[in-house]
């Protein structure tokens, strides 16, 4: 291409230099095109999201349940995760707080806070909101209402720390049922037949339990003249020393035959009780007078009798759905109970038996447990099946579709139910929880299983470990050099 | 004129798998490629090794295929790996004098980076080969699995290929800047690397909004292979890996074709 004279081109010039700059700006304006396009591509995926979760116990996976209780909100939440970015159950809770996003179809609002790297945000909130937080949590915010569950509700750990269980579901299911209701459910813990400083301890754990799932416990003693107050969601008898008065007895079964009465019953078999178990015969439910052992062999002999029973929980209950199958050893001593769900008086009633709780098949209802020695005698003591708790429903209807409110009853024939807290395992509390969301009608907590991380513990001999890293590190990179080597020598020849 | 296109066609993805299988033979059938399988494996089998220690006789919330990719020696391997796989693909071709050729002959931009690119990616994808042979190893040997559960190991090696995918990408950029490998190597180097950082962005400043916290955890390698080893399959990295690396390959086309024009 010839160039004229300065300052004038000739047009061929001009015009491959307009050619070039056009070019370029439709380079230009494609490439920003594309850029556009690719913008609005994450934009979108960021928002609209699918997960998969391919883990085998289902970890980050919201329970059905779980996932039925937000589909149905109709009001919403704000919550706040006060977690660490590199906490050991960051991930878990960050995972089920987005699934109650999706599932919640926005009713949901989370935000994560590090309080650690977010320090001016989790102040601001914890001023807006007014708590205080002296732990990670999460934090529930509805309407005006704040709730913070603390860490050791999500997570239970083991003594080095470890998670033994995550129960952030349960928790946040609570915790939001809790705020909804605003009116805590109460039951009432009936005082004045023990001893009180026999009873207290095991009114302060039941008390704690309704702190986890919003319910509130407080003590009624009948004997002064009070009645049961009208609020009264369900009552609570534990271990009676003495027997119910009679008058006492006809205020419970009034209330307990009113809709929706709730009654949850431990039994000692120590204590005389002959009107409580009269009512309770009525239901079907008769109290032996045995107590449930077994013969503890040494070398083939008996060598002690022991008493406490381990007994696992019967599945096919509306209790039982997440603690199905578990077992639990009841101490000290109990005795077993006699169903009769099919007696006539029973039907006639429309009362709804079913068994709960069943002793191990090496224990037996002993009639002489007197006795330094015993032995199972046919015809005279209990066999297995040797039942240890039961559940009564009265007022069922057979339409599903009608909702009823029952009367509702558990009875458990032991009086140490929760009443060792150092003894105590999880899943007597998880079984008194689930007895009692059941009772209070709050299936939406029945149901939902802490999840356990899979945890990992790997047997192998040092030789093993010792070949696998030898293999690993030198002998398959060495073949691979080995190629290497050979095929370079291969190109110098 | 169908027929004519339909001609086209064919003889560009003709041309296509020339170039590629040409390029795949550079990896195969010369010392270059095993030498960094060797190298990769070395530093997996330690990476490995180490993990291993994490799980053999102790109980650990974490499966062995976690801890071998979530470890120090792992992220290494990882940094050294795409520069190295990459530098020489479009840097050597200038260098040498035989990228003019290319760009003259009738051979479409995209061939010719796509070939280069996809032969790459399929060297990488075999490079993790050993390292699945590991887990079996240690599955035959200790008679449990190595992973979460069978999804989280594919999951795995899934994020592996898409984190690859747009390393490989960026890699396949540098080299295309310059005709020095060792700058190209460089380069590329510095942009896998910050894209690992972009995704620790949020942890630069404290108080950051929430909205950017989660904007800045999108991008995070990091904690996409966490998430994905443990057993969490998440559509938004497959969007954002394979998104973002056609973009890169297209910015490399536009590059290239600009040397066209000059």
């Amino acid at each position: 291409m010839a160039v004229a004279e300065e300052g004038t081109e000739e047009p061929a010039v001009k015009k491959w230099r307009w050619r070039k700059s056009s070019r370029s700006w439709e380079v230009v304006v494609q490439l920003g095109s594309l850029f556009v396009v690719y913008l609005l591509i994450n934009g979108f995926a960021f928002r609209y999201f699918q997960q998969a979760d391919l883990s085998r116990s289902g970890r980050f996976t919201l329970d059905e349940r779980t996932e039925r209780f937000l589909a149905e909100l109709d009001t919403d939440f704000d919550i706040v995760s006060a977690y660490p970015t590199g906490s050991d159950v960051s991930g878990d809770i960050r995972s089920m707080l987005d699934q109650a996003e999706k599932a919640s179809e926005g009713r949901v609002r989370v935000e994560h806070v590090d309080p650690a790297r977010q320090p001016d945000r989790m102040e601001s909130l914890l001023a807006q909101w007014r708590v205080r937080l002296r732990t990670n949590s999460l934090i529930l915010r509805h309407e005006d209402q704040t709730m913070v569950i603390a860490d050791e509700e999500l997570v239970y750990r083991d003594g080095a720390g470890l998670v033994k269980k995550f129960a952030g579901e349960i928790a946040l299911v609570a915790g939001m049922i809790g705020l909804i209701e605003q009116e805590p459910k109460r039951l009432y813990f009936l005082t004045g037949y023990q001893r009180t400083e026999d009873v207290k301890p095991v009114y302060e754990e039941y008390r704690a339990l309704g702190q986890r799932q919003n319910f509130l416990v407080q003590p009624l003693d009948l004997g002064a003249g009070t009645e049961i107050p009208e609020d009264a969601d369900g009552l609570l008898l534990v271990s009676p020393q003495v027997d119910i008065p009679q008058d006492h007895l006809e205020q419970i079964k009034g209330y307990w035959g009113k809709r929706g009465g709730a009654l949850f019953l431990t039994l000692d078999p120590e204590a005389p009780i002959p009107t409580l178990r009269l009512f309770l015969n009525r239901l079907g439910i008769a109290p032996r007078s045995d107590r449930v052992l077994t013969n503890v062999r040494k070398f083939g002999r008996p060598a002690r009798i022991s008493f406490s029973v381990p007994v696992q929980i019967l599945g096919g209950t509306p209790i039982s759905r997440d603690v199905e199958g578990l077992s639990m050893t009841l101490p000290g001593r109990s005795q077993s109970l006699a169903l009769f769900p099919d007696a006539d008086a029973v039907r006639e009633d429309n009362i709804h038996l079913q068994p709960l709780l069943i002793a191990d098949s090496r224990y037996w209802g002993e009639t002489d447990y007197q006795k330094p020695e015993v032995k199972r005698d046919r015809g005279v003591d209990q066999h297995a099946p040797v039942y240890l708790g039961a559940l009564v429903e009265r007022g069922v209807v057979d339409d599903p579709n009608l909702r009823v409110k029952t009367q509702r009853l558990v009875v458990v024939s032991n009086p140490e139910l929760l009443a060792r807290p150092d003894e105590r395992q999880k899943v007597e509390s998880d079984f008194v929880l689930s007895s009692l969301n059941w009772l209070l009608d709050r299936p939406a907590l029945i149901g939902i299983p802490p999840k356990e991380p899979t945890r990992y513990a790997v047997v192998m001999s040092p030789l093993q470990v010792d070949r696998l890293e030898k293999l690993a590190t030198w002998v398959l990179p060495g073949l691979v050099g080995g190629v290497a080597f050979w095929m370079w020598r291969r190109r110098r020849a | 004129m169908m027929k004519t296109r339909r001609m086209i066609m064919n003889r560009q993805i003709e041309t296509f798998w020339i170039l590629f299988l040409k390029e795949v033979r550079s990896y195969f059938l010369s010392p270059f490629g095993y030498v960094i399988m060797a190298l990769v494996m070395i530093l997996n089998g330690v990476s490995f090794r180490f993990a291993l220690e994490g799980v053999v006789g102790k109980v650990s919330q974490y499966s062995l295929l976690y801890q071998t990719f979530n470890s120090f020696w792992f992220w290494m391997v990882f940094f050294l790996l795409f520069p190295l796989l990459t530098m020489r693909l479009i840097a050597e071709e200038r260098r040498s004098g035989t990228m003019e050729t290319l760009l003259t002959a009738p051979v479409s931009i995209w061939s010719v980076v796509l070939s280069k690119y996809l032969a790459s990616l399929a060297f990488y994808c075999v490079l993790w080969i050993p390292s699945m042979l590991n887990f079996g190893f240690f599955e035959a040997m200790a008679g449990q699995s190595a992973s979460a559960s069978v999804g989280a190991f594919w999951s795995t090696y899934l994020m592996l290929f898409l984190v690859g995918a747009l390393n490989l990408a960026l890699g396949l950029f540098a080299s295309s800047l310059t005709s020095s490998m060792v700058i190209a190597g460089v380069i590329g180097f510095c942009l896998v690397i910050g894209h690992f950082l972009l995704g620790f962005s949020h942890q630069l400043e404290a108080g950051m909004p929430e909205e950017l916290v989660e904007r800045a955890r999108y991008f995070s390698t990091f904690e996409h292979l966490k998430s994905f080893s443990q057993g969490l399959f998440d559509t938004r990295p497959l969007v954002y890996y394979l998104s973002t690396a056609s973009l890169v390959l297209v910015f490399t086309c536009y590059h290239l074709e600009s040397r066209r024009w000059r």
